[in-house]
């Protein structure tokens, strides 16, 4: 088996254009990717689309279930965190009954990891439209996070967010965090945040989470892979 | 983008587990995949199941398009040979109609991989069983190229084939070739023969040619990258027409 450490099944939205070659791009040797994708109704972020998006959760799990993957994510900060604390949860949990397969999804991950780092007060990054981030700030509330501030690109279609530069989130992150945070969170497995992480971090002194990061991050550590691939603080934990 | 240089779309069977990883180790920079896959009936790796299989092709199409690909391959080879000649070359007709994309198949890759190397008789080496290596011989015999030598592994287990080690493969290839070959081919996109591909050319003198090596190349080809990655005499070549 090429990944003899690890499969990582992945549920991407079918738009997503950065999961899968970011994930191939950190993941230690001998840690394999496979992914399935869920169907949009249309490329816009909207809550409607994401919904709906959520009702192929089941299926496309079981169809990745065939490919024997140590743990499933669904991979997507969006449809995970839209229905507040807990919806998480049940989705992680329908996804475990469907399949046999530990699951979580991208939101559960995050609120791990900002757990791992003892996070109190969080300044968030998206390239949302508004009426997400407004669901987003309700969801870290309920998990017990202050945001401090919350500052999104505002990028209506889907695709889209995946086409943004790292450098540009770089500068929109840097110009736009609070300094009272315990950390940034740059939100989107759809978004390039990965890749600079390094740089705010030496940058800002704060540590980073993103989303395609803190599920990289539970996958090797639900399967017993302590290794710190040195992607930020978060991999120190 | 990630996918700055572009995009690849490609469709696997549910139970593969060697196809991405392999395309990421070798991919330039630049280009980036992105799956779909493909439901199966049963993990049994047979003749029947494969064709089934085919029934959910145009829907993980639809669905790796919403990406926007500038290629989409179904990446399977037996699936796309078992029904004989010419069946890879309307699966990949079909997909282009349903997603309005270049789409094609393993198996008409490795066909032109074959004619790239100006291949007539070759070696084929399977993990599968024997009812599978009987349905290659007809494929590529109509399609020109002649089966000299062919010999299976045998395993029917869909996830016994991505477990056989480069190592096991390298072994088997080498007792069951014939030397008169003009090119020796391992076939699935599930097994891991690809990174053999070097060494056995270098012990054996003849052109190797794998699943998924056939199916890099001739993406790469189609999309109009001429770069050489360094597996094996294929990638010396271009697309022959």
């Amino acid at each position: 088996m090429k990944g003899w450490k690890c499969k990582i099944g992945l549920l991407v939205p079918a738009i997503n254009i950065v999961a899968e070659p970011t994930y191939y791009q950190y993941a230690p040797k001998h840690v394999t990717i496979h992914a399935e994708r869920l169907p949009r109704e249309e490329r816009n972020s909207t809550i409607e689309v994401h919904m709906k998006m959520l009702q192929h959760v089941v299926g496309a799990a079981q169809t990745l279930a065939q490919c024997e993957p140590d743990v499933l994510i669904l991979a997507d900060t969006t449809a995970s965190f839209l229905q507040g604390k807990g919806g998480d949860l049940k989705i992680a949990r329908e996804m475990e009954e469907s399949t046999g397969i530990r699951s979580s999804t991208a939101s559960t991950t995050v609120i791990e990891a900002l757990n791992a780092l003892s996070v109190n007060k969080v300044s968030i990054i998206t390239p949302y439209p508004s009426y997400t981030n407004e669901r987003e700030v309700v969801f870290f509330n309920e998990y017990g996070f202050k945001v401090d501030q919350l500052q999104s690109m505002e990028i209506l279609d889907s695709l889209n967010m995946g086409k943004v530069y790292p450098d540009d989130i770089y500068r929109f992150a840097r110009d736009n965090y609070d300094r009272e945070s315990d950390a940034i969170f740059i939100s989107c497995t759809n978004f390039r945040g990965t890749e600079v992480i390094k740089d705010l971090e030496e940058d800002t002194g704060l540590p980073v989470v993103t989303s395609n990061q803190a599920c990289l991050w539970w996958a090797l550590r639900s399967v017993g892979m302590g290794v710190d691939i040195g992607l930020g603080k978060l991999f120190q934990k | 983008m990630k996918s700055w240089r572009s995009r690849l779309g490609l469709l696997v069977p549910a139970i593969n587990c060697t196809m991405e990883p392999t395309f990421y180790d070798y991919l330039p920079d630049g280009i980036a995949v992105h799956t779909a896959r493909m439901g199966r009936h049963t993990m049994i790796s047979d003749v029947d199941t494969n064709i089934r299989m085919l029934e959910n092709a145009v829907s993980a199409a639809k669905l790796v398009a919403q990406c926007e690909p500038d290629f989409i391959l179904l990446g399977c080879t037996t699936a796309t040979f078992v029904q004989g000649k010419g069946i890879d070359l309307n699966i990949g007709k079909e997909l282009e109609k349903a997603t309005g994309i270049p789409c094609s198949t393993t198996s008409t890759a490795v066909c032109a991989a074959f004619k790239a190397l100006k291949v007539k008789k070759f070696s084929f080496i399977a993990p599968h069983l024997d009812e599978i290596v009987e349905r290659a011989k007809v494929f590529f015999g109509d399609n020109g190229f002649e089966v000299i030598k062919g010999a299976g592994m045998a395993i029917s287990d869909s996830m016994g084939i991505p477990a056989v080690k480069p190592e096991e493969i390298y072994r088997f290839i080498k007792q069951n070739y014939d030397p008169r070959s003009d090119a020796i081919f391992f076939n699935s996109t599930n097994s891991r023969s690809m990174d053999m591909v070097q060494i056995i050319e270098e012990d054996l003198g003849i052109p190797v040619v794998t699943s998924n090596q056939a199916s890099l190349w001739f993406v790469l080809r189609r999309l109009g990258f001429q770069v050489n990655l360094g597996v094996g005499k294929l990638f010396e070549k271009g697309l022959s027409d």
